[in-house]
């Protein structure tokens, strides 16, 4: 079973969460959170569920 | 082999080549030094903290339990004050000697203050460490009018901060544009469009010539040229990095307007390293030294040093060969620097739409760098490009199509 990313915008982010700033992604983990916004999904394990990435606003990855 | 490493600095540098040491060193004694009075933390993200967008929390990566976990040594809030390269001796303001069999410098650097009357007044802040942040943020939520100064990466965050923070702010530009040497006209309006709607106005041919303080020594104004007076009882200051490497005074250790280092992250000093902003390394997809201080270049310096350190010989060492990538997320269009904007004897640029432009530089036909405003996906083939070292600055009429395939350029990407 694929398991497909998505990308939701964060209105906040709290204490416990892990944040990434978008400059810290490498070129896959960049490649799928871009695939990600696009609604275009990905089955990458580059990118961790539950994690927001900060990038024009803040972005919380998730898998299902 | 060896058995002793010192690395002095705890950014992600000196963290990245701990942790690669210890990987590879198990029960090697493993040491580092820091000024600073808190363990690794998220350079990047600490403006995100001094606009009040996250709490402190996530902006800590390590904490002693890591260096713990790891029998790695960290001592915190020791300044180095000298090295004795002969003597394999780390000197700290203790009076401690701290001997190594391999040391690692990754001090990076310090904001640059302006040298101008009164630039290291109370309210006048540079930019750089998570307690400047703290102290941003505290100072920004009571101030009211701001000036920025300094029209470069680091100037635009400390706007976005006073932006976010309601100030009413000015951002002070030397020239007619921010980034001058990276971004054409066509580029910056983008910029200057998107800090005007965040409410901060841009100021261009100016600078601070002098700043005013009340009785207390609080900045209450900023003078530029022509004694034009700006209200600020806040400013932010980021003119440049100051390098820190007073300690290294007396080696052998070159330095040419960053430590100078090999691909493997060697200097010219037996046994000494170095790594992160602070380096003039060997580009081996240029051929020639460069600087390019960025998070991600800066851990991967400090992977290659920990494994060159470790290593028996070098020839079993990947050396660094990186493309350096910088964003800024503060507007609703996203933007990235790769490789060597500034540079190259050659560029080309195009506007696809509001918000979206794109600026390539070339050096002897090659693609070396280049700024996207907009779009961000493409960045992954440019630098694809840029390691392949690929010959095709007569080929941007594919380059700059909005959307590409690298199988549509005549070109051989062996990297």
């Amino acid at each position: 079973m694929s398991h497909i990313l998505r990308a939701e915008p964060a209105d906040a982010v709290a204490a416990d969460e892990r944040v990434l700033d978008y400059d810290e992604l490498a070129d896959p983990e960049s490649s799928a959170f871009h695939a990600a916004l696009a609604g275009e999904g990905s089955d990458a394990d580059a990118l961790a569920d539950g994690v927001v990435v900060k990038y024009t606003g803040y972005y919380r990855l998730s898998r299902n | 082999m060896s058995e002793s490493y010192v690395i002095i600095g705890d950014g992600v540098a000196g963290s990245s080549a701990a942790e690669t040491i210890r990987e590879r060193e198990p029960d090697a004694d493993v040491i580092v030094l820091t000024d600073e009075g808190e363990a690794l933390y998220n350079r990047i993200l600490i403006k995100e903290f001094a606009k009040g967008k996250l709490p402190e929390a996530p902006i800590s990566i390590h904490d002693e339990e890591w260096y713990e976990e790891r029998d790695i040594d960290l001592r915190l809030n020791t300044l180095v004050t000298g090295v004795d390269v002969d003597g394999h001796v780390v000197h700290t303001h203790e009076g401690d000697d701290v001997d190594y069999d391999k040391l690692l410098v990754a001090t990076g650097g310090t904001p640059t203050q302006l040298p101008v009357d009164h630039s290291d007044a109370t309210g006048i802040h540079h930019f750089w460490t998570f307690q400047d942040a703290r102290r941003i943020r505290e100072h920004a939520e009571d101030a009211s009018d701001a000036t920025i100064v300094g029209a470069g990466l680091l100037g635009i965050d400390l706007a976005a901060i006073c932006a976010a923070q309601e100030l009413d702010a000015k951002y002070l530009m030397r020239g007619n544009r921010w980034w001058r040497y990276a971004l054409s006209e066509d580029g910056a309006e983008i910029i200057h469009d998107a800090l005007e709607e965040k409410g901060v106005e841009c100021v261009f041919e100016a600078g601070a010539s002098r700043f005013e303080t009340d009785d207390d020594g609080h900045v209450v104004a900023t003078v530029g040229g022509n004694d034009v007076r700006y209200d600020s009882d806040f400013v932010g200051v980021a003119i440049g990095l100051n390098f820190n490497v007073e300690f290294l005074q007396g080696t052998d250790v070159e330095f040419d307007g960053g430590v100078v280092v090999d691909e493997y992250m060697r200097t010219d000093a037996e046994d000494v390293y170095a790594a992160g902003d602070l380096t003039k390394f060997y580009d081996t997809i240029r051929g020639t030294h460069a600087q390019n201080g960025s998070w991600g270049s800066a851990k991967q310096q400090g992977a290659v040093a920990g494994h060159a350190m470790t290593a028996d010989s070098v020839e079993d060492v990947d050396p660094f060969r990186w493309v350096s990538s910088y964003s800024i997320t503060h507007f609703d269009f996203p933007f990235l620097s790769f490789g060597f904007p500034t540079e190259g004897d050659e560029h080309a640029e195009r506007t696809y739409g509001e918000n979206e432009w794109r600026r390539l530089a070339f050096e002897d036909g090659k693609l070396i760098g280049g700024v996207l405003i907009g779009n961000l996906a493409p960045q992954s083939k440019y630098k694809q490009l840029i390691r392949a070292e690929a010959d095709v600055a007569d080929q941007t009429d594919v380059l700059l199509q909005e959307n590409f395939d690298l199988e549509e350029l005549d070109v051989d990407l062996d990297e």
